[in-house]
């Protein structure tokens, strides 16, 4: 029997995913993951035509899938089902669009002052609105324009491929040389010259831009995983997608299916390469008297690997670091832009924010970077990257 | 050179059930280091939480009976702040939403703490937006139930009135998620409680006063609204099982238990007879738990193994997993062998710790 | 006393279908059943609409039959019929010589049939096995046993016919050797009743013989047990065949989002109580399993059986099962017995229903002098709504819930649209295996022609309770839907439940493990222990 079909009869209709969904907490007419899935799937069988309205409200967080005790798998049955989603208007237009952040990405990085500006500028913003259905409440993130400087030859044996991701390439290249200038400490660095990983593709259904990610990032990073290195990803949805996705979707692939799981078997996160793998620092880490309010990103959770960078950053001598506890910070990526989720993601994330307020932090740390970008929108608070904390404790 | 991380316990729990807590907590208890995986929660979060002695297997008990398993069982819920309340060789009485009566040696106080077919008017408690808690229909069916049974309890159905701006939620999990988290909404249902509470010994709602809630909490509530309140379990989800869990697993963290949940096991690694620890399916790599000794308590429906061939070295398996009950008396099985499992993997564990 | 001038006993297909035809050759009749319609084989079979192919090399006659009535239900009841097509897969390990017997018959039969490769073979069903040798299209289809015979009755009454379910069939009067009229007792409320008639048919199948004695006369039937398993998925598109001499487990029919494994054939002391060994559904996968692989690791959603009411004249001997015809007998008592009015419709199969309803009221026609002829092979049961009907379905239900209410409702999708639209809380989905809606409910337990009495009824008219939960969720709300409504009192509503779920329980028992064991755990979890459905231990406890 297919594996997806032999999964599809694990369901028990407990309905334990829908208790863990974000989306059904604060939606009440939302489906939610049991009727989108698992129900829908056997219909879907039938060659009966269902798409929903209510597929695109799913923010592939993946919580269903971690709390079923059955192991189903609904968000991949949505995924694919979004997939299949016809993309009308201009909604679905705008969602092809942010399907692919590479290419904006490359424009933007051009001139990247002048993109900055365009695209933060009020009317241009109301455009958005008008044409795309962008919602005006948050600014675009500024694409940067420092360039990234790496040593040649670093001081031990471990070879590392850096996966960085198109908001930390195109978006923030000062936590690029962040994080660089950690791995240097622990081996040779090389940028990894891949596209995106697939995410934002995959989160809109666009199945073409999906199939494009995969291939190309494949065929380039097998070759350095095959010459012993491995592969460091400081974006959690990106090493979640690496991890956990490729391999899946290209379970139908021979050939792809097992180069996919080579480099799945050999990507780390930052901070769990860090712990596992790298030895500590030769230089002391000064002490930082600071309150950090950590967020764990939803695709950190499903990577099984703990958290890591609460222990790293603890390591720090005088760093308080307390973890939120929260479930979802409501921004999935590309979906907190869209005009018509824009609140569903604010109120999502109101637990979060809440969380932060009370504890009042000096700045809140997440290793996603959309998860920074809605806490600062939530909050008002400051949000960084763990390894930008590290940084400054390492080179104070 | 694929490295896959390791961490070391002193005890493993695999299972997050009723029987899977009852052992972490019993070999926390002991001083040991222990960690706790489960692919997902089982039937105790489903279900409504109580607990029937009556139609255990008369062969399970043992001579000095079950009187330190019982006691540990409502210590520890008490501290988790989901107080149970009963005695062995007592039955309580506690209404379903088919308006019967569900038999329980052991409950939960979100049931009450009285007997509800003692009291003169009890209200049976609509909310607008729940389909599958008709209030009307209990009333009926347990109006017709005691005066069948020569009881001159009244029992009346109103519909709750919520004054809330927003849509109210539609799913008794839905609801139990805002009353946690938006303190407005919170008073505003325990306000609308309190105007049909008037003349009632007893209100009887849905199970919807939150998934967090403890029972100083749930207290604190009858208090305000100024009348007992029965909270009923509903179909799935179910905010009452859910309750028992939070407050276990919350419990379970403040004593230091390491919780893992939301990946499957790969595998159990033995040697010989001997286990030493699990492979976690976690993505990319697997994960390795190694611990002294092992308690298994999976379920009736364990796909991990055929838990009656480990009983020998170091595994201890409890709770629905040693395959003896049926779901009338899974959790009694639960709380009376969990407890023994969980002491004695602590035994070894507690060497392990030593060394 | 009510009176009329037919009454029909047994409310299966053939007898929906003698309503039928009678009613358009504007002949009175009343049709009584002592349970809901399609209870007995007609409701426990395959939902097959055989091409006829199944008998192209055994029995040429009844292939002939079966492609001319296939053809004619596919007009006339075509909301019922899903043209899923079929084939017949000619594997390795079977007589190769019989494939070329079976072209031949079928060309002979009048049945479309069409060569396809391995590799076509494989393209239309990638569950086939990747072995076989060849397959052939065929025109069979999946019928919905209960909506063809409530688009029977619902059409008949529409014009001004009459039946009654939970209505049992005590004794049958008789005056000087002729029919004069039947007592009945209806079933739910216990009163007796009385109906004056000129005629009584007996189609009631598997208790043929049994009705048959109220009239002092013997109608020989054997009854024939097969077993039938629903899989959770659907694993085919099409009937799948296997294409070799008639066996066991040698079809595979799809059925809406699931699909239906069978069958054997077990001669059995009557119709009721029926059990099926786990031996035999463990033979029936593995067997089935030969034929589609992925069969050998698929949930069994449940196990069910019907009895085969067969014919079994003296003159057959002690022959059972497949060897019997399937072919179908029309017994004129008058002439055979002496007892006048009195005539019994036995065998057949559900797709020469029609058929059958169509001899027997010609020789009713006969009797009463009714000149008129048969019309429905013409004439439609049920039509489906124009495009602007499912267009506003859909602007008040998602895409498939519309699709899955147009195919059940066929032009009555416009009353479950207005209901909506009155109140918007009837959209909510119910069943969420089958997606009924809480309209769809309210419909078949109020509005239709055709009403479903109990919870079970529901479920026959609207697939409630088929799916995956097998009733866990959709019975318990279905209930509370028919509390609401008035239909049913507290008590009887909880009391439909028990019989409810403890049926749906039966079905799926045979498994000790497996998913469908711990989907009935679950069930049970809830059900029997939590919310105490079957109301155990009273009496009084310590309390405070």
């Amino acid at each position: 029997m297919r594996e997806d079909d032999r999964k599809l009869d694990y369901c028990l209709k407990c309905t334990d995913c829908d208790s863990a969904c974000p989306v059904m907490r604060v939606l009440p007419n939302f489906s939610g993951p049991k009727a989108l899935g698992p129900d829908l799937e056997r219909i879907r069988k039938e060659g009966i035509a269902c798409d929903t309205a209510w597929l695109e409200y799913c923010m592939l967080c993946n919580r269903c899938e971690m709390i079923c005790p059955n192991q189903v798998n609904p968000a991949e049955m949505i995924a694919h089902a979004k997939m299949k989603q016809p993309k009308r208007g201009r909604a679905g237009f705008r969602d092809r669009l942010l399907a692919g952040p590479d290419l904006l990405g490359r424009l933007c990085s051009v001139a990247p002052l002048f993109s900055n500006f365009l695209l933060r500028s009020k009317p241009t913003r109301w455009l958005m609105s008008k044409a795309l259905r962008i919602g005006t409440e948050r600014k675009f993130p500024k694409y940067g324009w420092q360039r990234v400087s790496i040593k040649k030859n670093g001081t031990s044996p471990h070879k590392i491929v850096f996966f960085p991701g198109c908001y930390i390439r195109y978006n923030d290249p000062h936590l690029m040389q962040a994080v660089i200038d950690i791995l240097q400490l622990h081996g040779s660095v090389e940028i990894a010259s891949t596209t995106c990983c697939g995410v934002p593709a995959l989160a809109n259904g666009v199945r073409s831009e999906l199939l494009h990610a995969l291939d190309t990032n494949v065929e380039r990073l097998l070759p350095a995983v095959q010459d012993g290195a491995r592969i460091v990803v400081a974006c959690t949805s990106c090493s979640h997608m690496l991890k956990a996705e490729y391999p899946r979707l290209l379970s139908d692939d021979p050939q792809r299916g097992t180069m996919a799981q080579i480099i799945a078997q050999n990507t780390y996160d930052l901070g769990e390469f860090l712990l596992e793998i790298g030895e500590a620092p030769a230089a002391k880490l000064k002490p930082m008297k600071v309150r950090l309010a950590y967020h764990a990103p939803c695709h950190l959770k499903g990577q099984g690997i703990g958290r890591p960078w609460v222990q790293l950053l603890r390591s720090i001598p005088q760093v308080e670091v307390r973890d939120m506890g929260a479930e979802c910070c409501g921004m999935a990526g590309t979906f907190g832009f869209k005009e018509e989720k824009y609140r569903l993601s604010m109120d999502i994330g109101e637990d979060l924010f809440s969380a932060i307020r009370a504890y009042n932090p000096d700045c809140a740390v997440s290793e996603c970077g959309t998860c920074r970008m809605q806490i600062e929108h939530g909050t008002s608070v400051e949000a960084l990257h763990p390894v930008e904390i590290l940084h400054r404790a390492l080179s104070r | 050179m694929i490295v896959v991380a390791t961490r070391e316990f002193d005890v493993l729990v695999i299972g997050e059930g009723l029987a899977g807590a009852m052992a972490a907590a019993a070999a926390a208890g002991e001083g040991c280091r222990v960690g706790l995986v489960a692919k997902g929660p089982g039937m105790f979060a489903l279900a409504d939480g109580c607990i029937d002695f009556e139609k255990l297997d008369p062969h399970l008990e043992p001579e000095e009976g079950f009187e330190r398993e019982i006691e540990f069982f409502l210590t520890t819920t008490a501290a988790a702040g989901c107080e149970y309340r009963g005695r062995l060789g007592e039955r309580i009485a506690v209404p379903t939403l088919l308006g019967t009566f569900r038999h329980a040696t052991f409950a939960p106080l979100c049931f009450g703490e009285f007997d509800p077919r003692r009291l003169t008017n009890v209200t049976v408690v609509g909310f607008p937006t729940f389909f599958d808690f008709d209030a009307r229909f209990i009333a009926e069916r347990l109006m017709s139930k005691a005066r069948v049974e020569g009881r001159q309890t009244n029992y009346s159905a109103r519909q709750l009135h919520i004054s809330w701006q927003g849509e109210l939620p539609h799913l008794e999990i839905e609801f139990a998620a805002q009353f946690d988290r938006n303190p407005q909404f919170r008073e505003a249902v325990v306000k609308a409680l309190a105007s049909v509470a008037a003349s009632a010994d007893l209100l009887i709602i849905p199970g919807v006063l939150g998934v967090n809630t403890t029972t100083e909490e749930l207290r604190d509530i009858w208090g305000y609204v100024g009348c007992r309140i029965c909270e009923v379990a509903s179909l799935p989800p179910s905010v009452l099982g859910m309750r028992l869990l939070r407050r276990l697993e919350d419990l379970l963290t403040r004593t230091g238990v390491e919780l893992l949940t939301g990946f499957a096991l790969s595998e159990l690694c033995m040697e010989g007879e001997h286990c030493r620890g699990v492979l976690l399916d976690t993505p990319g790599r697997p994960r390795r738990l190694e611990a002294e000794a092992v308690v298994v308590a999976t379920g009736a429906f364990s796909h991990l193994l055929d838990a009656r061939g480990l009983m020998e070295t170091n595994v201890f398996v409890c709770g629905g997993a040693l395959q003896l009950s049926e779901p009338r008396t899974e959790n009694a099985i639960a709380i009376v062998t969990a407890f023994r499992a969980g002491t004695r993997a602590a035994k070894l564990g507690v060497q392990h710790a030593r060394r | 006393m009510e009176k009329t001038q037919v009454v029909i006993v047994g409310g299966g297909a053939t007898g929906a279908g003698i309503l039928w035809d009678l009613t358009l050759r504007e002949v009175q009749a009343v049709l009584l059943d002592k349970a809901d319609l399609a209870n007995g084989a007609t409701g426990r079979c395959h939902g097959l609409l055989h091409s006829g192919a199944r008998y192209a090399v055994k029995d040429p006659d009844a292939a002939s039959e079966c492609i001319r009535e296939n053809t004619i239900l596919r007009k006339v009841a075509r909301p019922c019929v899903h043209e899923t097509g079929g084939l017949f897969v000619h594997l390795p390990q079977d007589d190769a010589s019989f494939v070329a017997k079976w072209v031949e018959g079928c060309a002979k039969a009048g049945i479309p049939t069409e060569h396809l490769s391995r590799d076509e073979a494989l393209a239309f069903e990638p569950n086939l096995p990747h072995d076989l040798v060849e397959a052939y299209t065929c025109p069979d289809a999946n019928i919905d046993p209960f909506q063809i015979v409530a688009a029977n009755v619902e059409a008949a009454v529409a014009r001004g016919a009459a039946f009654k379910t939970y209505a049992e069939v005590t004794a049958i009067r008789l005056q000087n050797g002729k029919v004069t009229g039947v007592d009945y007792r209806n079933c739910l409320t216990g009163e007796q009743h009385s109906i004056g008639c000129e005629l009584v048919i007996n189609a009631s199948g598997g208790w043929a013989q049994q009705t048959a004695g109220m009239a002092g006369v013997d109608v020989p039937v054997r009854c024939d047990r097969g077993a039938l398993l629903i899989l959770n998925q659907r694993l085919v598109n099409r009937v799948v065949n296997r294409c070799r001499k008639p066996g066991d487990a040698d079809i595979v029919v799809p059925s809406g989002p699931v699909c239906i494994l069978g069958t054997s054939s077990v001669t059995v002391p009557s119709p009721e109580n029926l059990v099926v060994p786990p031996e035999e559904v463990q033979a029936l996968l593995k067997l089935g399993a030969e034929l589609i692989p992925a069969l050998a690791e698929a949930r069994v959603l449940r196990v069910f059986t019907g009895a085969r009411p067969l014919y079994a004249p003296k003159s057959t001997g002690g022959a059972g099962g497949r060897e019997i015809s399937r072919g179908f007998a029309l017994l004129d008592h008058e002439q055979t017995d002496h007892v006048a009015g009195f005539i019994s419709i036995v065998g057949g199969k559900l797709t020469t229903y029609r058929l059958m309803a169509q001899v027997t009221a010609d020789l009713v026609c006969k009797k009463l002098g009714v000149k008129a002829e048969c019309s429905t092979d013409r004439v439609p049961l049920r039509t489906y709504p124009d495009d602007t009907a499912f267009r506003e379905a859909l602007g008040v239900l998602s895409p498939a819930v519309a699709q899955k209410a147009h195919r059940r409702m066929g032009n009555k999708l416009t009353e479950l649209i207005a209901a909506i639209k009155r109140e918007p809380a009837l959209a909510e989905v119910v069943c969420e295996c089958e997606l009924v809606t809480r309209g769809e409910i309210e419909y078949v337990l109020k509005s239709s022609l055709v009403p479903a009495q109990t919870l079970t009824d529901v479920g026959r008219r609207t697939r409630m309770g088929f799916g995956t939960c097998q009733g866990t969720f959709c019975g318990y709300r279905t209930m509370l839907a028919g509390y609401r409504d008035g239909k049913w009192s507290a008590e009887q509503a909880v009391a439909y439940l028990r019989t409810y779920m403890q049926e749906r329980w039966k079905g799926q028992q045979w498994a000790p493990a497996g998913k469908q064991a711990e989907q009935l755990n679950l069930s049970h979890e809830l059900f029997s222990v939590e919310y105490n459905l079957q109301d155990e231990g009273t009496g009084d406890c310590c309390g405070d």
